[in-house]
């Protein structure tokens, strides 16, 4: 037989032990009922309000239970040996409680009998909504603790890269200082000491930098192989520098030379174009950690697509790439440079995507739209979209998802969108469906 | 298992060794003849049994040929006298290794890895199959013939591997319960077996033949084709029948797909010259005098000159088949030079049996023997006791003698098709799963009868045409 | 006499740039070539086999639009002309997955990692010349300066 289908009336018990005047006590909010450790002989009955119990001992600033209106609390300490009450007692809001003071086992034996039935019930239920109580505060306890971790995580990574930028900003700086003086130098002995047409040819190289593809610099050495006296090794170079066999004089040693200027020309382009390339990977990497740029009242986000696109061109050409800009759309509150990456991270994203997934005819549409209150950023593509399973976790910094290395965008890329976006008091929507994959960011006037 | 084998090998020739000529019931036989004997029975045995590979018990014939036999053999064995007989010089059973016949071997390996090497065979295979189209039996016969033409000049086995690599895939896509793939797949190996007949250098047993065909016999590369190729044209056409008739195809269309282009490159060029000017070359020996063997050196040493076969490539040359023919003249010389030939021959009164019994006889003792051994090898026994049947036996010597007997005899050595183990290209075909022995067995049989019945009939035209002289 | 040749693939010019540079040893012997992608590379070695020329070593990047690296190898393996062709990959980035694809299907010789130093580069592919010129039989000795002399030890020890 259950206890509990005891037939036992709590308003009877409550009306006959709970209710003299004179153990009525009111509590206003902030008032402590009992203390730690204090002598309690008296079970509390809630008529109304709200109590809970703290351990200061123990400098846990959460309770460890609480009760509200029609419950009991000293249980504990009514009941134990030494009547001490394990915890403070105090009123969260205004209460009212009547307690019961005296020996249940000297009442009579009929009265006696029912309260004990009933304070063992009472006991019971309190065990269980404080073990609830106690599970529950072990939950919210493990949600917060994985919260900070999570955010300690993002902090931590934001700290390195930042870390990583600023030593390799350096590097690359004096890197792209001592080319800029290399080739000023190399350029002023050229200019001084060769002639017209192999100055020519180093000019082009250093503007140029390599133009022909492998395949057509094959077809050029056909060409050159019909000159006589050249060697392989010249060949190859004259070949690849794409200049045409018929703007050039026949003289063996003049070839050599104009073929070793150029190659001097191309490789310093390729230079400074790496050294470019490095300085903006670093700069984006030091988006995730900290933000350099300020803020402006009047940023127009059509301008800040014109500058992410100048960017992102090598990325676009593998792709057919349509733009639309709202003329004369509203200009906003915002950091220009944060807009650009999340236009470059955005763009390059549905790009890589459309790549590796090898799409026919790959196409990104961007556009920039205004409405009512919000001016719109818009990055469309034709890939095959995102699987339902991680589109909850794209925004987390993560950098397995990518198949290609060195472009870091990707794995970072919409970390730092949404941080930007969030920064701005934006949304982003994203909706995604094979053949269609939309971002839509929306910017507050 | 393999130990029983090989002890029944060498116990029972050891045995023959060792008990006195008298007791062996051929009258006047020498010590030397009794080795022979020996040494045959060893071959014999364990070209059936074969407790170790072929071509290594041709190595022991010739080991053991050299130890007992020849005239540098072990001194304590030989001794003076009428009945010790005949020894072989031992120049003569080391010149089997470099006998006309391997050279004319060599040749046709030359060729073959010449043209595997610049793709000729499958650039061939490419162009000759296109005029047959999709109509599976269209294609079937395509492959038939390609198949047959090709094994004339390459070995059967690299014939047949090369036409299933390009069969297989096709057959994934029949109909997976048409019998009619079991029909397309045979049809290489079938192909292969009768297409080898075609030239001396087809198949083994040809050039072992060839080595039988000596004197006033002798038959040339021009002459061998002139009746083996209408031969083989005849029986590859019932052969086709026969596979369509067992195996109808329902398929509706077949789609053989190979790729690649002719090399156009100077060794290239090389190597289609090379293979125009051999083949010619061996067609018109009446004009230039040259015979095949001599021929053969040609491919040989323009390849190897101009390093279209290189030193690697000579490693892959199949040795093991040159001295399992080696081994074979090796055993017909010792048969022959001793005299045991002759005198195991005209002990047997073949001349009370009617020639047609005594050809019927070779030519089924052959093809079975064939089926379950090596064709070569079965060459390698019959041949050197055929072709002294030919020669002593009168009645025959009338329907045209050794060349006649041969001539069946190595077309029989050609019908064992049988079984998966009866040659290298049907354990091919059966290795692909996809037949049953039952399957291979079928057509095998009647393939290889009507064969022989068939090489009756060509050896009775080549007799009403005066071939035999 | 048939010319050997080292083809590179990689997408990127400037890593054809340099590895066409630390190889440039190699193109007194033997012919360098580059490729920008996988389907140029496929067509030149067409062209080298056409000529009865070899495709003796084949380095090529794994990331790379269209086709990838380990694609590439794939199909070179898949082709009996260039059965013997000694294959290497060079990557910056390889998944675990990529790995075992190129060990399994790819069939690659040797794996290099980006970025890669001359000297490793320059012995790996003398391993894979000598490797090649020994399974093709071609007369070794005109190439001696470039080979691997370990390798060829090992493989004339075995020869008679």
């Amino acid at each position: 037989m259950s206890l509990f289908d005891l037939n036992i009336d709590q308003e009877a018990i409550v009306s006959k032990y709970f209710s003299k005047p004179e153990h009525e006590i009111a509590l206003k909010k902030g008032d402590i009922l009992l203390n730690q450790n204090e002598i309690n002989e008296k079970l509390f009955y809630i008529k109304k309000g709200k109590l809970s119990g703290y351990l200061p001992d123990k400098k846990i600033s959460e309770p460890v239970f609480e009760a509200s209106s029609n419950s009991f609390v000293g249980v504990y300490s009514f009941f134990s040996k030494d009547n001490k009450s394990y915890s403070r007692v105090v009123a969260d809001e205004d209460s009212m409680v009547n307690y019961f003071d005296g020996n249940p086992f000297a009442l009579p034996d009929k009265d006696s009998n029912e309260l004990l039935a009933f304070l063992f019930k009472i006991v019971i239920m309190e065990l269980r909504s404080r073990q609830h109580f106690a599970g529950q505060m072990a939950y919210e306890h493990e949600a917060t603790l994985h919260k900070l971790i999570q955010t300690e995580k993002l902090a931590t990574l934001g700290q390195m890269s930042a870390g990583l930028a600023h030593e390799l900003n350096n590097t690359i700086g004096s890197l792209d200082g001592n080319l800029r003086q290399f080739e000023e130098d190399i350029s002023n002995h050229i200019n001084n000491d060769e002639i017209e047409i192999v100055k020519k040819y180093y000019r082009i190289g250093l503007a140029e930098g390599l133009k022909t593809t492998s395949a057509e610099a094959r077809k050029a050495r056909n060409q050159w192989e019909k000159v006589k006296g050249l060697d392989k090794r010249l060949i190859k170079r004259l070949a690849k520098s794409g200049i045409d066999p018929k703007d050039l004089p026949k003289d063996v040693e003049q070839l050599e030379k104009i073929a070793s200027f150029w190659n001097v020309g191309h490789l310093l382009h390729d230079m400074k174009v790496a050294t470019e390339q490095s300085a903006h990977v670093i700069s984006s990497i030091k988006q995730m950690g900290i933000s350099t740029q300020s803020w402006s009242k009047d940023v127009d986000i059509n301008k800040t697509l014109k500058d992410a696109l100048a960017i992102v061109r090598s990325l676009t050409n593998k792709v057919d790439l349509k733009v639309n800009y709202h003329e004369g759309i509203t200009s906003i509150e915002a950091c220009s440079g944060e807009l650009v990456q999340v236009w470059i991270n955005l763009i390059k994203n549905a790009v890589e995507s459309l790549i590796n997934h090898k799409v026919d005819r790959p196409t990104v549409v961007v556009s920039t739209r205004e409405t009512e209150d919000s001016v719109l950023m818009v990055v469309e593509d034709n890939g095959i979209g995102i699987p339902v399973d991680i589109i909850e976790k794209i925004y987390e910094p993560s950098f397995t998802t990518k198949v290609r290395g060195l472009s870091l965008g990707l794995g970072l890329g919409l970390t730092i969108v949404q941080r930007i976006v969030d920064e701005h008091q934006g949304t982003i929507n994203l909706t995604s469906k094979p053949g269609k994959t939309k971002f839509v960011i929306a910017l507050r006037k | 298992m393999k130990f029983f084998k090989l002890v029944a090998c060498v116990l029972l020739p050891l045995l023959i060794l060792l008990i006195p000529t008298e007791i062996i019931p051929l009258s006047g036989i020498t010590e030397i003849e009794k080795r022979v004997i020996a040494i045959f029975i060893f071959a014999a045995l364990s070209w059936v049994l074969e407790p170790i590979p072929i071509y290594t018990t041709s190595l022991t014939i010739i080991l053991l040929e050299l130890v007992l036999l020849s005239n540098k053999a072990l001194t304590f064995l030989k001794f003076e006298g009428e009945d010790y007989g005949k020894s072989i010089p031992y120049i003569d059973i080391l010149h089997t290794f470099a006998s006309p016949i391997i050279i004319l071997f060599l040749g046709g390996f030359f060729l073959a890895m010449a043209a595997t090497k610049y793709r000729l065979d499958q650039n061939l295979a490419r162009v000759l199959l296109s005029p047959f189209g999709s109509s599976p039996k269209a294609v079937m016969f395509g492959v038939m013939l390609i198949t047959a033409i090709f094994s004339m000049f390459m070995s059967n086995t690299a014939t047949t591997a090369m036409m299933l690599s390009i069969l297989t895939p096709v057959l994934a896509l029949c109909k997976p319960d048409d019998k009619g793939k079991i029909g397309l797949l045979l049809s290489v190996p079938v192909a292969a077996n009768i297409g080898g007949i075609g030239t001396p250098i087809g198949t083994p047993p040809n050039a072992v033949a060839l080595k039988y065909l000596t004197g006033d016999d002798v038959i040339s590369f021009g002459q061998w084709m002139s009746f083996a190729v209408p031969y083989v044209a005849v029986l590859l056409i019932i052969g086709w029948f026969i596979l369509i008739f067992l195996y109808p195809i329902r398929t509706e269309q077949i789609k053989l797909d190979i790729k690649g282009q002719f090399l156009k490159n100077t060794k290239a060029y090389v190597v289609y010259a090379t293979f125009i000017v051999t083949i010619l070359l061996w067609l018109t020996d009446f004009i230039h005098g040259m015979n095949a063997y001599i021929v053969a050196m040609i491919p040989v040493t323009v390849f190897s000159i101009s390093g279209i076969i290189n030193k690697k490539d000579l490693q892959n040359i199949s040795w093991d088949v040159l001295w399992l023919v080696s081994g074979g003249i090796a055993l017909g010389l010792a048969l022959d030079v001793t005299g045991l030939a002759d005198r195991l021959i005209s002990s047997i009164s073949f001349e009370n049996f009617p020639p047609l019994v005594i050809i019927t006889a070779a030519a089924l003792i052959a093809a079975l023997m064939a089926n379950f051994m090596s064709n070569t090898a079965t060459a390698n026994l019959l041949l050197p006791l055929i072709a002294v049947v030919g020669t002593t036996v009168a009645s025959l010597t009338d329907l045209g003698g050794s060349q006649m007997v041969i001539i069946v005899t190595t077309i029989a050595c050609s019908m064992g098709m049988a079984l998966p183990i009866s040659t290298p290209p049907n354990a091919l075909a059966f290795g692909t799963g996809i037949i049953t022995t039952k399957d291979m067995a079928k057509p095998g049989i009647v393939i290889a009868t009507i064969g022989l019945l068939l090489s009756f009939a060509l050896v009775a035209i080549m007799f009403l045409t005066g071939f035999f002289k | 006499m048939n010319s050997l040749f080292i083809i590179c693939v990689d997408d990127q010019p400037e890593v054809l740039n340099a590895l066409e540079q630390d190889l440039k040893l190699f193109d007194e012997k033997f012919n360098v070539e580059v490729c920008d992608s996988a389907a140029e590379a496929i067509e030149l070695m067409d062209e080298i086999d056409q000529h009865g020329d070899y495709a003796a070593v084949v380095i090529t990047d794994q990331v790379m639009p269209e086709l990838t690296g380990v694609d590439l190898l794939s199909k070179i393996t898949g082709d009996e002309r260039f059965h013997d062709t000694q294959k290497i990959l060079l990557t910056g980035l390889a998944t675990h997955e990529d790995t075992i694809q190129a060990i399994n299907t790819g069939g690659i010789d040797h794996y290099i990692e980006k970025p890669w130093s001359k000297e490793e580069i320059t012995n790996i592919i003398k391993k894979c010349l000598t490797q090649f010129i020994l399974t093709k039989g071609i007369e070794y000795q005109s190439y001696m300066e470039y080979l691997d002399q370990d390798t060829l030890y090992k493989s004339l020890k075995t020869n008679t």
